[in-house]
């Protein structure tokens, strides 16, 4: 071999290797600088929500879940690579039947305008809540489209259907099963805006157990790195006390009040007095929360979401129950105190009248209520004086929030001597519930007390939370003691009476309830009270020997009648006559037998 | 005379870059097996991290159809569903006044309802396999190279 030649051909090699080397390396340092497609992917940080967790009734029926809907988008730089957006444009016209077409423009226009490449869109979304089954449609469509051109003939007459760039992914949305039952309770998720702000009840209230912890975290196309997946544990779900079928009920029972009496809106509450918790808190108007951008303007004052909460009121005559109480309980009255009613009394510059202008002569306490006396009234706070009166309603929780575990309570300042608007004739109107304002929910509350052995228990609307597979159940808790259960159950035991004595429209065959109606005048600004528009409200429990549930009703601005007895009084029957049968309480005989056996 | 002596068993010049180059060549061939080792591992490393990817989605997807179809039985199971089915089978309310009571011993009421909650999920936030990843070489270097097309994309 001739030396010299070798000796060139193994400088070549050299060279060739050399050459290669100083390409890998310069290779590596460009990735190593620049970064590359390959090596060195585009990371991007994604905001997690983790499933809203679920709500559900005293019997697991689902109030609120979620559902798959999905969002349609392209990646722009994809989509100029392949130059394919007006087949995208076609195929998602055919299929979803929208036109896109203003929105590759939009994003175009707008990128053109743009010099700083941060700033470009280059992920664009073209529509969002698209149902599972036009997806599917989309993806069968596909499917078909490649099985045709499998065909070598048929492949030649078909394009090749190119749809790089086109993303659709799926992801839950709130979904209310039940439309607008217990909307009022529940409260909503504007989910079509993609931060999904809540709005009112137990949505609003409980919204971070129930939507969880956000997660943002950096996600990678390298495949290298999918290894470290974190968990991201769902939000809480909840169990509440509300039962799906008393709800259902009471709202047809006051769907149909509303609608007889003429009343411009309404309000039933259902209460276990044992435990505080809400069986049934109906309201009219009502939302279907499915729907909530054109119906939430059924809504247009503050709190009227829910009026069982967020609606004072003044309630009249039922108030007349925490007064007599407040006053037995003080031993001021017995039962059979007597009063002299002369159809007027002053308390402070006031003349107060009965609700019929008339004078009733001897009463005993009873008939104070059975006739809803009020002149009656105002002398028993005139007689208890107003520290004790005041001091009695702060102990019933009057003027104060209940605390009830939903979003929008609403308290109206209670006024008290010593307060600016406070003046002596307040002592007499306070007695029989005007001059002052409460909302159902505190209603229910303050007279839980004669329901319940003279103990007020927390109201609550959340039994039970299920977080991270434990059931955490909640617990009754008394909020007050205002009176003592002796207290209690003789004043059930009067208004039972009066209540038959009256044959009331309240009262149902084969149960004794206790009860008291209201109506209470409302003040118009600068024209004070007006008779004819009035709040007509029932508060009523039963059995009386063993309360298991109270109901409070309010119908606001009646018009067949101005009268709490006349409109609220038969509503109060109607929903006794439901819930005896949905919570299996036997007629008081048939009660009695058994427990006698 | 030592020096000569080595001088005469002295290798040949041609011989000395002969080893130099089989030195140099056995160092590439051992730097070439690391490189495909290296490769090969991260391949299936690459394959591996796509199958979890994937199959994290599918769990998603069917933590997804799970909360789906749970609203679907409440929707045919609702309050006004099931009124409507009850109606229609000839059921009433009944008259509690006509209705036969027992007493149940030991029945304390019903317990609180056994309800079903979604379970935890892994993070699998939409990631996106780029065609680098599952494009065989040649695609890559035809579409890239040839067609001049910078693929960044995905497909669904």
């Amino acid at each position: 071999m001739n030396q010299d030649k070798f000796q060139s051909r193994i400088k070549y090699v050299q060279f060739v290797f050399f050459g290669v080397a100083i390409i890998i390396f310069a290779q590596l340092v460009r990735i190593l600088i620049t970064g590359s497609d390959l090596i060195s992917p585009d990371t991007r940080f994604v905001t997690y929500n983790p499933e809203r967790g679920e709500i559900y009734d005293r019997n697991g029926n689902l109030f609120a879940g979620n559902r798959v809907v999905y969002e349609i988008s392209v990646n722009l730089t994809t989509v100029n690579a392949y130059q394919n957006q007006d087949q995208i444009i076609q195929i998602l016209f055919n299929v979803i039947g929208k036109d896109y077409s203003s929105k590759f423009l939009e994003a175009q226009a707008y990128n053109a305008g743009q010099t700083d490449p941060a700033k470009k869109i280059y992920y664009l979304v073209l529509d969002d809540f698209i149902d599972p089954e036009k997806i599917s449609y989309l993806e069968g469509y596909l499917e078909e489209y490649a099985n045709k051109r499998l065909d070598k003939k048929v492949a030649k007459k078909l394009p090749e259907l190119n749809l790089n760039g086109l993303e659709w992914w799926p992801h839950l949305v709130r979904t209310y099963p039940e439309f607008s039952l217990a909307s009022n309770v529940i409260g909503f998720v504007a989910f079509k805006d993609r931060t999904a702000p809540t709005y009112f009840g137990i949505e609003e209230k409980y919204n971070q157990l129930l939507a969880g912890n956000s997660i943002t975290i950096e996600v990678s196309d390298d495949p290298n790195k999918m290894n470290d997946l974190a968990e991201v544990p769902p939000g809480a779900s909840m169990i509440l006390t509300i039962d799906r079928q008393i709800q259902k009920s009471m709202e047809q029972i006051l769907d149909r009040a509303v609608e007889h009496t003429g009343s411009v809106s309404g309000t039933i509450i259902v209460e276990d007095p044992e435990t505080g918790e809400i069986l049934a808190m109906a309201t009219n108007p009502r939302m279907d929360l499915n729907q909530y951008s054109s119906e939430l303007e059924k809504f247009p004052e503050m709190g009227s979401f829910n009026r069982a909460i967020g609606v004072p009121y003044e309630p009249g005559s039922v108030f007349k129950v925490i007064t007599m109480a407040a006053a037995l309980d003080a031993g001021v009255v017995t039962p059979s105190t007597t009063f002299t009613d002369t159809g007027i009394i002053y308390v402070g510059q006031t003349a107060i009248h009965n609700w019929d202008g008339g004078a009733w002569g001897i009463q005993d306490m009873q008939g104070c209520m059975q006739h809803s006396l009020n002149v009656c009234l105002a002398w028993i706070a005139q007689q208890m004086g107003s520290d004790l009166f005041y001091q009695s309603l702060d102990k019933f929780g009057i003027g104060r929030s209940t605390n009830i575990d939903l979003d929008g309570e609403i308290v109206y300042p209670l006024s008290i001597p010593g307060d600016k608007y406070w003046s002596e004739s307040n002592l007499g109107t306070n007695s029989f519930g005007q001059g002052l304002a409460t909302t159902p929910i505190q209603m229910i509350t303050a007279v839980s007390a004669v329901a319940n052995d003279g103990k007020i228990m927390a109201p609550h609307v959340v039994k039970a939370t299920i977080q991270d597979g434990h059931v955490y159940e909640y617990t009754p808790q008394v909020m007050l003691t205002p009176i003592k259960a002796e207290t209690a159950h003789t004043l059930t035991n009067m208004l039972a009476n009066s209540l038959e004595e009256e044959a009331s429209d309240a009262l149902i065959d084969g149960y004794r309830v206790a009860g008291k109606t209201g109506t209470g005048e409302i003040a118009i600004p600068g024209e004070g009270y007006v008779t004819e528009k009035t709040n007509a409200s029932f508060v009523g429990w039963g059995p009386t020997d063993d309360p298991k549930f109270l109901v409070y009703i309010w119908l606001e601005k009646p018009t067949s009648d101005r009268w709490g007895s006349i409109v609220a009084a038969p509503v109060f029957a109607d929903v006794v006559k439901k819930l005896v049968v949905y919570m299996n309480i036997p007629p008081d005989e048939i009660r009695q037998g058994l427990y006698s056996k | 005379m030592a020096k000569s002596f080595k001088q005469a068993y002295k290798q040949a010049p041609w011989r000395l870059q002969v080893q130099r180059f089989g030195v140099i060549a056995l160092a590439l061939v051992g730097i070439a097996i690391i490189a495909f080792l290296y490769l090969n591992i991260s391949a299936q490393s690459a394959t591996a991290g796509i199958e979890v990817q994937k199959l994290e989605a599918t769990r998603q997807a069917i933590n997804n159809e799970n909360a789906s179809l749970l609203t679907e039985w409440a929707d045919l199971t609702s309050a006004a569903e099931m009124e409507k089915r009850a109606y229609a089978s000839g059921y009433e309310l009944i008259d509690p006044n006509n209705a036969t009571y027992v007493i149940v011993q030991g029945y304390t009421g019903r317990e609180l309802p056994d309800v079903e909650t979604a379970p935890y999920t892994k993070l699998s936030a939409p990631t996106v396999i780029k065609p680098s990843y599952t494009q065989s070489l040649w695609e890559w270097f035809y579409d890239s190279m040839i067609m001049g097309k910078n693929v960044l994309g995905v497909q669904p």
